[in-house]
């Protein structure tokens, strides 16, 4: 036995000298991307634009960053283009894709496809949109960010951990776009201005962007897919009643989340449960007196359910499910009766209820 | 068999500077011994003087002790005289006298096998002084010792030693028989006679456990081994010993259980590391970047950016230097040593990485691993780990992770078929349970000992 | 230690439950939540343990043998009936199944490998490997493979661990309510399914070697593999939506690619590597099963020059296919001639057995008559 392993060990170095190191992927010699962003370009010959960030170290060691732009045919094409561009070899990395308003709206699955199918690119990769063309958004400067894919990559990650529903990579996308009862979403940024901004959520309708949310649309949405926990809200109650103007934010947002369907004639109820405590309130009420609180919560209380119903009917009106009710319904209902109905058309037309109960387990440090 | 007499003992010998011969009462008695190898006081006492005052009258009364050993045959006087014994011939007999002295060290502290509790007095040279060092633990006459000699021409003695019902006859015996099949000119040391006893000796990995304390040597005994001592040497072996023997520190044993479990545990960590390490670096530069968390990529590109080589060469050179000053440092003098600690440490460290030859995320990793290479207490196996380790780096910047994963299994296989005197190398993990696993790998807590 | 002490130990039930373990072919599982998708539809992951059954019927024929057979080994059983030159083309087509399978698997496993993480290196260089870990593994007989695998296999188990770091996008909700719908061909998709189980069937060449109250791991092993096989789904049909599935190749590799630690991103890369003992595990036995039924047909022959010949056979099967598609074609196809195998081989010893009994006790009737 002993002078076979001998053999099999002096065999292993042999096979190495004889063939010396195959193709490597030294991480000095790559590009590894940051971002990549792709767009709709003009002109029917080469549909696509894509741009990548990458990182570059210059002779001193200092960190750099570089953005390349081609157009081509197809995702590859473009890659290949781009790969002529540079000394690096250019590899897709675990960073960020962001895709322009005009690609998103004409529909992103087969340019997900592509990415997907190539194994360089992981699959929590983070997914975005932009307002507008997503490549000037990695080429532009601004003067408060070094780096404008660590920006967004750091920003999103930030974001999903305090909105569950800005949590957004290649897996939930592809996900919710497989699944026939939900549909996707994407946090869309601006570049307007001399920063990079998170403007809303673009809701999507299969793979086509379809609406934008805005901002406090998108705290609301996040309580109405699912369980949160410690989210937080802003409320600016001047838009409900005009006698009311005050600004209150709660944190430690504990949220409960049912969605109840009435299979019979169609409708449904999505029971919110939120505790909270409080942490700004601009208002005159005096919120450490237990009577005053819950009047403010049920001033909550009404403010969210009237804006979750506007909500609904928005994205009803653009057939577009981020909540997942098309989920809930296919689980109370055949095979058969699923398959055959029109989702789409039944959504746009459901009741759907909201009902919100509020609850504040504290009002912060001070009266 | 030759009959032994004064004339041929002296020829055999020839003009030895240390050969001394008397003779007494015109001839009546004749002594003959090597004065380097006999206590003079001794020998003062319980010969010469009495042959002065002529006290031999009543030979057979007087010859009737243990100190004296009546002897006829030729071969096995020359033999007695070289163990120290004088030779005397009294007419048609022939006597040995057993008074043995010579120069030996001190019983000192161990410096290979330090312990922070516990006992601190080691093996020396000398049989006599070792086999002491047990007896005095071991109050039972149940302990054993066989005597053998190996060796055409130092005619060492190896002595095996086995408490009787604790340890297996059947492996004494064998052990008995294959020291005894031994075919060498000389041994100097039990690590050369371990090597001769080997079953696989083409193996990296050390299959003796070999040991100058003392205590491990009791404890060894207690948990039914067998012991073997070579003269001449401070370094027992223990056998059948198995892989992770050569994780165990005395001290395991000497702390609080939960610690001395912890410490275990590190160890184990510390061959994974002293393993793996520098192997994963390598191929993951070379070839899994997408393994690079975001936020460690840029720190390693930055670190990597200036070095003109693939990590591969770049892991093998710095290893390299490690082991160099490793040798380095074994060999020169204590306080020479530390020199090259710091000059090998820190100056070609810090030159290295500013020359932009070796990045330094490199140097973390390839020290990490260089002193997780010397937590395993036994030096034979950490040797022997620091060997395997280049395998891993070779295979490493051939195929990656799977190449890391080729030779782990390449190892772990190799290691499953070694034995040692027929017990399994690993021997925790292939026969039973993990109960027996508790008992090898990591210690039982005191109350459950019997 | 020499080959004759090997022959007197036996091997302990423990280790055996987990060879059986290792042994069974787990490449599938890479597929699994995909094949059972498409064959099954809405929640196929249930078809995994109606297959178990099916396969513990198998086991069932296979601890039988053993018990009525009284320790015989297969080849003594079946040889005291039947003249052995009746029996050399089905050895050989058994052998050819193997050896075979044990290639395609090994090479499938290689191509999948080749696609995600080395597209530039050749192929050859990981059949050297696996080939020579498999020589190191046969020469030194079935208890050193055993032995092997027991602590090999340690090193693939941890793995499972990393499913927990997905628990946080596991829903309900994605396994719909709906039970085996959608599926195409559920007969083509039971044997996809029970090609996962295959490699236990070699446990019938393992009789001499075993102790007395080994049938008892038979059970334990394959239960072991339902267990990894049913989490590992299960999560998928959990993580992915049902579309999703369907639609990824690997739904495994990207399960595992999800999981992000904080020193290492995508740990699929090291899942996948250190799966590679298992592949080993499969691939070997499948040799050593070959080996000892060419053994049987000429023992004359040094056993070493078997292995070789083995070995040889399967390193330039697995050189030939050209793309995945190819290889799957032929695992496929061989791995129902394996599933055939499994089969007919215990209900063929079984039926032999019963002769033998029945002969006995017609002797025995003889005997007393007289």
């Amino acid at each position: 036995m002993q002078s076979k392993v001998i053999i099999v060990i002096t065999m292993c170095c042999l096979t190495v000298f004889v063939a010396g190191c195959g193709e490597s992927n030294a991480i000095e010699k790559l590009a590894v991307v940051e971002a990549g962003a792709y767009d709709l370009s003009e002109g029917s010959e080469n549909p696509i634009t894509t741009t990548v960030l990458f990182p570059t170290v210059t002779k001193e060691g200092k960190f750099d960053t570089m953005a390349l732009t081609a157009k081509g045919k197809s995702i590859h094409d473009t890659f290949l283009k781009v790969q002529n561009l540079t000394s690096l070899k250019i590899v897709g990395g675990q960073g960020t894709i962001l895709f322009g308003e005009d690609l998103a709206k004409k529909g992103l699955i087969n340019v997900v496809k592509s990415l997907r199918r190539d194994p360089e690119i992981g699959i929590r990769v983070k997914f975005a949109m932009v307002e507008g063309n997503a490549g000037k958004l990695l080429e532009k400067k601004f003067p408060s960010i070094e780096d404008n894919a660590e920006f967004i990559y750091l920003f999103l990650e930030r974001a999903g951990w305090q909105d569950k529903v800005l949590f957004t990579n290649q897996y939930r996308f592809l996900r919710d776009y497989y699944d026939d009862g939900i549909d996707p979403v994407l946090p869309v940024f601006s570049y307007e201005g001399d920063t990079i901004g998170l403007k809303g959520v673009g809701t999507f309708k299969g793979d086509r962007y379809v609406t934008l949310l805005t901002f406090s649309e998108t705290q609301i949405l996040n309580y109405l897919i699912g369980n949160i926990k410690n989210g937080r809200l802003m409320i600016a109650m001047n838009d409900l009643e005009p006698g009311q103007n005050y600004q209150l934010s709660l944190s430690n947002i504990n949220s409960d989340n049912d969605k109840i369907i009435n299979t019979k004639n169609m409708q449904a109820e999505i029971k919110v449960k939120l505790k909270a405590s409080v942490l700004e309130y601009t208002g005159t009420m005096d919120i450490s007196k237990e009577k005053y609180q819950k009047q403010l919560e049920g001033q909550i209380e009404k403010y969210l359910t009237t804006n979750s119903e506007k909500l609904i009917a928005k994205l009803q009106q653009s057939q577009s499910d981020p909540i997942g009710i098309g989920k809930v319904v296919r689980n109370h209902l055949t095979y058969e009766r699923w398959k055959s109905m029109n989702w789409n058309k039944t959504y746009s037309n459901m009741s759907i209820k909201v009902q919100v109960k509020v609850e504040l387990t504290n009002s912060g440090k001070s009266i | 068999m030759t009959e032994a007499n004064y004339e041929k003992t002296l020829a055999e010998f020839g003009d030895s500077f240390d050969l001394v011969h008397r003779s007494f009462h015109q001839d009546k008695f004749r002594i003959v011994y090597l004065n380097s190898l006999v206590d003079s006081q001794s020998l003062e006492w319980e010969i010469l003087s009495p042959l002065r005052e002529m006290s031999f009258n009543h030979l057979e009364q007087a010859t009737d002790q243990s100190l004296f050993k009546r002897i006829n045959d030729q071969e096995e006087v020359i033999k007695g005289i070289l163990d120290g014994n004088v030779a005397m011939f009294a007419g048609a007999y022939t006597y040995l006298i057993n008074v043995p002295g010579f120069e030996e060290r001190a019983i000192s502290q161990s410096e290979r096998e330090t312990v922070i509790n516990g006992p601190h007095d080691s093996f020396n040279e000398v049989l006599q002084t070792n086999v002491s060092l047990i007896r005095r633990r071991i109050r039972s006459p149940r302990l054993k010792m066989i005597s053998l000699s190996v060796g055409d021409i130092s005619k060492t003695r190896v002595l095996v030693i086995y408490i009787e019902g604790t340890a297996k006859m059947s492996i004494v015996n064998q052990l008995k028989e294959r020291i005894q099949a031994i075919k060498v000119d000389s041994i100097t040391d039990s690590n050369f006679l371990i090597q001769k006893l080997d079953e696989h000796q083409n193996s990296p990995f050390p299959q003796f456990y070999t040991t100058e304390r003392p205590d491990i040597a009791v404890s060894k005994l207690y948990a039914g081994k067998i012991i073997g001592l070579v003269d001449d040497s401070p370094n027992i072996i223990c056998t059948p010993s198995s892989f992770f023997d050569f994780f165990e520190s005395p001290d395991d044993l000497y702390q609080r259980w939960t610690i001395g479990v912890a410490v275990k545990l590190l160890r184990y960590l510390a061959l994974f590391v002293t393993l793996i390490l520098t192997a994963f670096y390598v191929s993951i530069c070379t070839y899994h970047y997408e393994m690079i968390p975001q936020s460690l990529l840029q720190s390693l590109m930055q670190s990597r950016s200036r070095v003109p080589f693939p990590p591969f060469i770049e892991a093998l050179f710095l290893e390299i230097v490690i082991e160099l000053l490793r040798e380095a440092g074994a060999r020169l003098p204590t306080k020479i040593g530390q020199t090259i600690g710091i000059v090998g440490g820190i100056v070609i460290g810090q030159a290295a990485v500013q020359a932009g030859i070796t990045s330094n995320i490199l140097i973390i990793v390839v020290s990490v691993s260089a002193i997780a290479s010397f937590i395993v207490p036994s030096y034979g196996m950490s040797a022997s780990i620091r060997l395997v380790r280049f395998l891993f780096i070779i295979m490493a910047g051939f195929l990656g992770n799977i190449g890391i994963f080729f030779t782990l299994g390449i190892v772990i296989i190799h290691l499953m078929g070694l034995t040692n005197f027929s017990s399994p190398y690993i021997k925790a993990i292939s026969p039973a349970f993990f109960k027996s696993w508790m008992d090898n790998i990591i210690i039982k807590p005191f109350y459950r000992n019997k | 230690m020499k080959a004759g002490d090997h022959l007197k130990e036996r091997l302990h039930p423990f280790q055996l439950s987990i060879l059986l373990y290792s042994i069974q072919n787990g490449l599938v599982v890479y597929t699994l939540p995909r094949v059972t998708a498409q064959y099954f539809g809405t929640n196929g992951w249930l078809s995994i343990i109606f297959i178990f059954i099916l396969v513990n019927i198998n086991i069932l024929l296979i601890a039988t043998i053993y018990k009525l057979g009284k320790g015989r080994s297969i080849f003594e059983i079946i040889e005291a009936t039947i003249p052995k030159w009746v029996m050399i083309p089905i050895y050989l087509f058994i052998i050819c199944v193997w050896i075979g399978l044990a290639s395609m698997i090994m090479r499938e496993y290689i191509f999948i490998m080749k696609i995600f993480f080395y597209p530039a290196l050749p192929a050859v260089y990981f059949v050297i490997f696996f080939t020579l870990l498999g020589f190191q593994l046969l020469t030194g007989g079935i208890h050193h493979i055993t032995k092997a695998f027991v602590v090999l296999i340690c090193f693939v188990m941890p793995m499972l661990a990393l499913l927990l770091y997905l628990i946080s996008e596991f829903e309900f909700d994605r396994f719909t309510s709906f039970y085996f719908k959608g599926g195409t061909d559920y007969f083509e998709g039971s044997l996809r399914v029970y090609s996962a189980y295959l490699g236990i069937e070699v446990s019938m060449l393992l009789f001499p070697v075993v102790d007395k109250k080994w049938t008892k791991s038979l059970f334990i092993g394959n239960f072991f593999s339902l267990f990894i096989y049913l989490i590992v789904t299960f999560m998928c049909f959990g993580f992915f939506s049902f579309d999703q599935v369907l639609n990824d190749l690997y739904p495994i590799m990207t399960l595992f690619e999800y999981t992000e630690v904080s020193f290492l991103s995508r740990a699929e890369n090291l899942c996948f590597c250190v799966f590679a003992f298992k592949i080993l595990a499969t691939t070997v036995i499948y040799y050593w099963g070959a080996q000892k039924t060419l053994e049987n047909i000429a023992g004359k022959v040094k056993p070493g020059l078997w292995i070789i010949l083995i070995l040889a056979t399967g390193f330039v099967l697995a050189l030939i296919p050209g793309s995945v598609a190819h290889v799957e074609k032929w695992s496929n196809w061989l791995s129902n001639c394996a599933i055939l195998i499994a089969w007919a081989l215990p209900i063929f010893v079984l039926g032999v057995l019963f002769i033998q009994m029945l002969r006995n006790q017609m002797l025995r009737e003889t005997d007393y008559a007289k």
